[in-house]
């Protein structure tokens, strides 16, 4: 696949999303993008924005396979991943597995906070490894594969916070925000109104093969070894107990308990290859790097206490940290 | 762009080569322009120190211009051509042109490691930027700010040295040391037909620097040993010798030593520059024993070198026989200087030697009255009677002064009493069966003291 293909599938995507969906237009771009790279998204924010919505208009316009699973606190790990059952057969019964709602191509866990530990780790593996066991049996998921979940920061009674190393699993996690008056306006056209907008297949051949190629793509993007260099010092920056990275970070210090893992820096380079395509580049620059450092590290920053208490986001670390890590 | 234009079928990064080229001879320019002023500045004042003698001997000389170079150098070359790199000069032409860190990623990057259309993709886009980037127009040297703080900084270095010669020093070009007579002697010595010439060279040194010597006999030593070289001069220049240059060079050398030691003589001194290794070897230890003239002349030339060369005194002035009269008048000629100490003492006090001096000093401390805390009870000191038991006191006069009968209105008129009252605590009374004294005058009646 060429780089030019590559921009034009992206943006043939993101106008028929577009159609659907009014605003978030750094959201769906994200989200986008994290698909190119084969990543997992965490939506966080309030019910209403149309998170659901954003996610079905994408599979959609895909032309991926798609399901959606409300998460409960009464869910259990086979509701998601599916059970054996008992079939009877020309007079034999057997047991015979049932693919649960994992086994999408895209996957909607709405409100995953709402779920047990136990239900929310019985993603993890297929997360991480593209696959799900079960009573011994491996079974590969379909490419592509991606998780995107929503979870709600004001509704926090009954929740189950996700654990980090789940949290750890999600390529980005995006900040849905509400709609501007204009933007509110545009939505109540568009969903009082007589007809129905609905996000339309858009690619002529197969979907999985294109976001593969893409994939490809996307990683042959060249990074310079300086920008490595800085991506590593990013990270490298918001562990709290290296006094050589972090000593000149007085917020690190005070307010994180642990920083971002090594899968935040492949995060970070990742999505910065994507933003390069994107913008018609074919290497990576310091600016792609800072346009996605805060959705790739925001969630892999363990909070302290005096965090919590002093109302102190993982935004307003990374920022600090952007600040005093020099680029050369 | 001359020789800073890329080649049609050259690859983009080796615009970078040539900007780290340009920056590389910036940085040259800029080091030499930076070094150059303090270098001059030094070079100036080591010729200058050296055609005054302050600095001895050719080879010193020649040592300390070649270190001075040689650091000039260094620095210029480290400075010069460490100060930018390959990332740095492509940043400065993704910067110039809007790169968007093409320039950085081609210049930094292994070709090897990157997909081959990726990089070729690359290596266009970069190139389609060549066109709005001109090295000698967008790069040009600059004056930087540093060079004039460097050359207003050695120009005042050297204003100040020479304030600092004239205002604190007295300042004699043409003092002849008696090391530099060695070195002449040595220099005679390796012409056969001069050894004489040279012995007595060595001879004039060594007795210039005997102790004792009266400054006319140390006069009419260089004078007669003037004469004898000017007398083999001139035979020289007859017989058309070519050792006539050394000669002269000793004539003169000879001539300015007489003048120097005429002058000082005049002046109150003997005025005869020591070496300093004759320093160090305790020179100052004999100054006690000296005889007068002669000495107190040395010690005015050592006081002046002291002060030339920027030197402590401390250790050459070890006193070591009369003890503390001799170290007073020591420390005393340090911080004055030998002239000024040769002023000061000069005339009658000219012959004294330094030890008699101190011993004169020790006999003339002022015994004035002894201190109040030594007198024996009963004698009476400044502040009276030592031991008294009663005190004077003055009593109040019983009437108030005169004031404006308005000011006074309404205020209440105190009665002084007649009685005089003392307030003042006796001291205490030192026999064996006083009674203890401890009661304390009230503080109301303070008020009545005045």
């Amino acid at each position: 696949m060429e780089p030019e293909r590559f921009r034009e599938i992206f943006s043939v995507l993101d106008a028929e999303i577009k159609k659907v969906i009014v605003g978030h237009e750094d959201v769906i771009c994200k989200v986008l993008i994290a698909l190119c790279a084969g990543g997992h998204v965490l939506l966080e924010g309030v019910p209403g924005l149309g998170k659901t919505l954003l996610i079905k208009s994408m599979s959609r316009a895909l032309g991926l396979s798609f399901k959606r699973v409300q998460f409960t606190p009464d869910l259990m790990p086979s509701d998601i991943i599916g059970t054996q059952v008992i079939t009877e057969s020309n007079g034999r019964r057997e047991f015979e597995f049932k693919k649960g709602p994992i086994f999408a191509q895209v996957v909607l866990a709405d409100e995953i906070n709402r779920a047990t530990p136990k239900t929310q780790s019985a993603v993890l593996e297929a997360m991480e490894e593209r696959q799900i066991t079960v009573f011994g049996e491996t079974f590969s998921l379909e490419s592509p594969f991606m998780v995107l979940a929503t979870q709600n920061p004001i509704e926090l009674e009954g929740t189950y916070p996700l654990p980090e190393a789940q949290l750890d699993r999600f390529f980005f996690k995006l900040l849905v925000s509400s709609p501007s008056p204009e933007e509110l306006r545009e939505i109540l056209h568009r969903t009082t109104g007589a007809g129905l907008c609905e996000a339309a297949p858009v690619l002529s051949s197969s979907g999985s093969e294109i976001i593969d190629e893409m994939k490809l793509l996307l990683r042959q993007v060249i990074i310079a070894p300086p920008l490595e260099d800085y991506v590593v010092c990013l990270v490298h920056a918001t562990q709290p107990t290296d006094k050589t990275a972090s000593a000149a970070i007085s917020e690190v210090r005070e307010y994180l308990r642990f920083g971002a893992s090594p899968r935040g820096a492949q995060a970070i380079i990742l999505g910065a290859k994507a933003v390069a395509l994107l913008e018609g580049r074919v290497h990576v620059s310091y600016q792609d790097i800072e346009k996605v450092v805060y959705p790739s590290l925001r969630h892999r920053l363990i909070l302290n206490f005096k965090a919590d208490a002093e109302n102190i986001s993982a935004d307003q670390i990374l920022r600090a940290v952007l600040k005093k890590v020099s680029r050369d | 762009m001359g020789g800073l234009s890329l080649e049609s079928g050259e690859l983009p990064e080796r615009l970078v080569d040539l900007l780290i080229r340009r920056l590389r001879r910036h940085g040259l320019w800029d080091s030499l322009l930076m070094v150059s002023p303090p270098l001059l500045a030094f070079f100036y004042l080591v010729i200058f120190l050296y055609y005054t003698r302050s600095l001895v001997g050719f080879e010193t000389l020649i040592f300390s211009l070649a270190g001075g170079l040689g650091i000039a150098l260094a620095l210029i070359f480290h400075y010069g051509w460490a100060a930018d790199s390959k990332r740095f000069a492509a940043r400065l032409i993704d910067e110039r042109i809007g790169g968007e860190d093409r320039f950085y990623t081609l210049a930094t990057v292994n070709p090897l490691l990157c997909p081959v259309f990726m990089l070729a993709r690359l290596r266009d886009q970069a190139r389609g930027f060549l066109h709005l980037i001109d090295l000698k127009r967008d790069f040009p040297f600059r004056w930087k700010r540093p060079l004039l703080f460097s050359l207003v900084g050695s120009l005042a270095a050297v204003l100040l040295f020479h304030l600092l010669l004239q205002s604190t020093l007295v300042y004699r070009p043409h003092r002849l040391s008696v090391r530099e007579l060695e070195v002449l002697a040595q220099q005679l010595s390796q012409i056969p037909r001069f050894s004489q010439l040279a012995r007595d060279l060595d001879k004039l040194a060594v007795h210039l620097t005997q102790q004792g010597r009266p400054t006319p006999e140390k006069l009419s030593s260089i004078q007669e040993l003037r004469r004898e070289v000017e007398d083999r001069l001139a035979e020289e220049k007859q017989g058309g010798g070519g050792e006539s240059d050394r000669l002269n060079q000793v004539a003169n050398a000879l001539r300015e030593l007489e003048e120097g030691v005429e002058k000082q003589a005049e002046q109150g001194g003997g005025g005869l520059k020591t070496s300093q290794l004759e320093e160090r070897e305790g020179k100052g230890k004999e100054w006690g024993k000296g005889d007068g003239v002669g000495r107190e002349g040395e010690l005015d030339a050592l006081g002046v070198r002291e002060l030339q060369g920027g030197m402590s005194a401390q250790g050459k002035t070890e006193v070591t026989e009369k003890g503390k009269g001799e170290g007073q008048s020591g420390d005393a000629d340090r911080l004055s200087g030998g002239r000024k100490k040769g002023r000061e003492m000069g005339g009658s006090a000219k012959g004294e030697i330094e030890g008699g001096s101190a011993e004169t000093k020790e006999r003339e401390i002022p015994r004035g009255k002894a201190p109040e805390r030594f007198l024996k009870p009963g004698e009476e000191g400044e502040r009276g009677i030592k031991g008294a038991r009663f005190v004077t006191v003055e009593l109040p006069e019983g009437q108030e002064p005169a004031r404006p009968s308005g000011s006074s209105k309404g205020r209440r008129r105190r009665l002084r009493p007649k009685v005089p009252v003392s307030n003042v605590p006796l001291p205490p009374f030192r026999g064996a069966d006083a009674a203890r004294e401890e009661q304390r005058v009230p503080l109301e009646y303070r008020m009545l003291i005045r």
